[in-house]
């Protein structure tokens, strides 16, 4: 009874001292922010709602819902004056491509883009949303259409003696099976809908860029651009790299000088672990494995990316 | 008859260490998360990072100094008077010394504890050395002993 008295007693002192302690740095000791900060955000990898590549247990890759989060976290953080998106992918997903251009567009503070090798389909999208696009002459852009393929094993089943049974109710629920060919009003109705989306990329893009729907949708045949040939199409606004998208910030916010901070989610311990036994499978199976494992564990395939 | 000591199992000093951190982490980082959090900033490596870019070493090092000695303050007193943690009551383990164990000893034994890399290499001694003792066990001329029941 006296050990647990003891106990109680050290507990709630140090609890105390811990309390007494965090008020007295609160009141002495205000964290003293530079007022010229710039959170460079970085959207590298495919970009996906939850941040997860097609690789089981991967870290890789840009997750919107992180994204979006720390666009909101530096609008929020009034030592932040501007953003730079630090952009290296290849686009994804229409939601969290969407998801992050809207984040963008509504950031009260400038966002400057800065693609540097890849900035393509979702990922232009996203880069279409900010105040300035800058790229290097080199750099991969635009690639403005929407895939929904995927592979089908009906032939390869066939051979092998292997027969899909149809067990489904409502007519399309197994539309886009890899185990069974599309008929072709599927194939006219998936079409469709892949229009519907590729009609909404091209319209959103026209409006963030200030040019005619006409215009993007003759860029927007899925093609990828040049950062010299994007910018003569007006897909971006200036040749150039890191030290030109700090000139543009610089500009934008009316600082002489600026801090980056990098505004990124850390990997836990156990995420970098993940992450590199992911890395490593990945560099083994790369082609073949990735191809046909992702496409074939998972009968919905049909998510569309851009 | 001479009583013979019985060893304490890594399994159980681990365990013993986690309901100690969790206990630490709600007593003593919670006042600290809330103190971060009325500067905006929320308690993740990302706004820590944040400050050491923004040049607030010092607000770092005091909450991470006070964070330290705090905890440093729960092990040393707890082993001093009554040879245990909570989390070495819960499993039933406790510190065992030649004689009496001294304050000195309760001490260094826990140098260790608050100091990430000190950790490290304390429990990398255990583990390469493939014994019972900590670096600072050692030290200390203390172990960690299963309570007779």
């Amino acid at each position: 009874m006296k050990k647990w008295k003891f106990v109680i007693v050290l507990l709630i002192i140090l609890w105390l001292a811990a309390i007494i302690t965090s008020n007295y740095i609160k009141e002495n000791n205000k964290p003293s922010f530079q007022d010229n900060n710039i959170a460079l955000i970085p959207i590298s990898g495919e970009i996906t709602s939850s941040g997860d590549s097609s690789l089981p247990f991967s870290t890789t890759g840009a997750s919107s819902e992180v994204l979006v989060d720390l666009i909101k976290k530096a609008n929020d953080d009034s030592s932040i004056k501007g953003i730079i998106l630090e952009i290296n992918s290849p686009g994804g997903t229409v939601l969290a491509s969407k998801e992050i251009t809207d984040a963008v567009k509504e950031s009260k503070k400038p966002v400057v883009a800065w693609i540097r090798e890849l900035g393509a389909s979702g990922a232009y999208w996203v880069a279409s949303g900010s105040d300035y696009i800058i790229a290097d002459p080199m750099s991969i852009t635009g690639s403005i259409g929407v895939i929904g393929s995927y592979l089908q094993f009906e032939k390869l089943m066939e051979k092998y003696g292997v027969t899909y049974e149809q067990l489904i109710t409502g007519k399309y629920k197994d539309t886009g099976s890899p185990f069974r060919e599309l008929t072709t009003e599927e194939r006219n109705l998936l079409q469709g809908k892949l229009n519907i989306i590729h009609d909404y990329f091209v319209s959103d893009v026209a409006a963030n860029r200030k040019l005619s729907k006409e215009q993007v949708e003759k860029l927007a045949n899925g093609i990828f651009y040049l950062g010299v040939e994007a910018k003569e199409l007006g897909l971006i606004d200036r040749l150039g790299g890191k030290k030109e998208a700090e000139e543009k910030i610089k500009e934008l916010t009316g600082l002489k000088s600026i801090n980056l901070v990098s505004y990124q989610r850390k990997k836990s311990f156990f995420e970098s672990l993940a992450g590199l036994s992911a890395y490593n499978s990945y560099f083994i199976g790369k082609g073949i494995g990735e191809g046909i494992v992702t496409k074939a564990k998972d009968s919905r395939n049909l998510i569309p990316t851009v | 008859m001479k009583k013979t000591k019985k060893i304490a199992s890594k399994t159980r000093r681990f365990f013993a260490y986690i309901i100690d951190i969790l206990i630490l982490d709600l007593i003593i980082v919670y006042p600290f998360k809330n103190l971060l959090e009325s500067f905006n900033l929320d308690f993740n490596w990302n706004n820590l990072s944040q400050l050491t870019q923004t040049g607030n070493y010092g607000l770092l090092l005091t909450v991470g100094l006070s964070i330290g000695v705090l905890s440093f303050l729960y092990w040393t007193l707890m082993e001093w008077k009554l040879k245990q943690t909570v989390g070495k009551m819960i499993f039933n383990i406790k510190v065992s010394s030649e004689g009496n164990l001294e304050f000195w000893q309760a001490l260094v034994r826990n140098i260790s504890k608050p100091i990430n890399i000190l950790l490290l290499v304390d429990i990398l001694y255990m583990l390469i050395n493939k014994t019972h003792l900590r670096l600072f066990d050692k030290l200390a001329k203390t172990e960690v002993i299963e309570v007779e029941k």
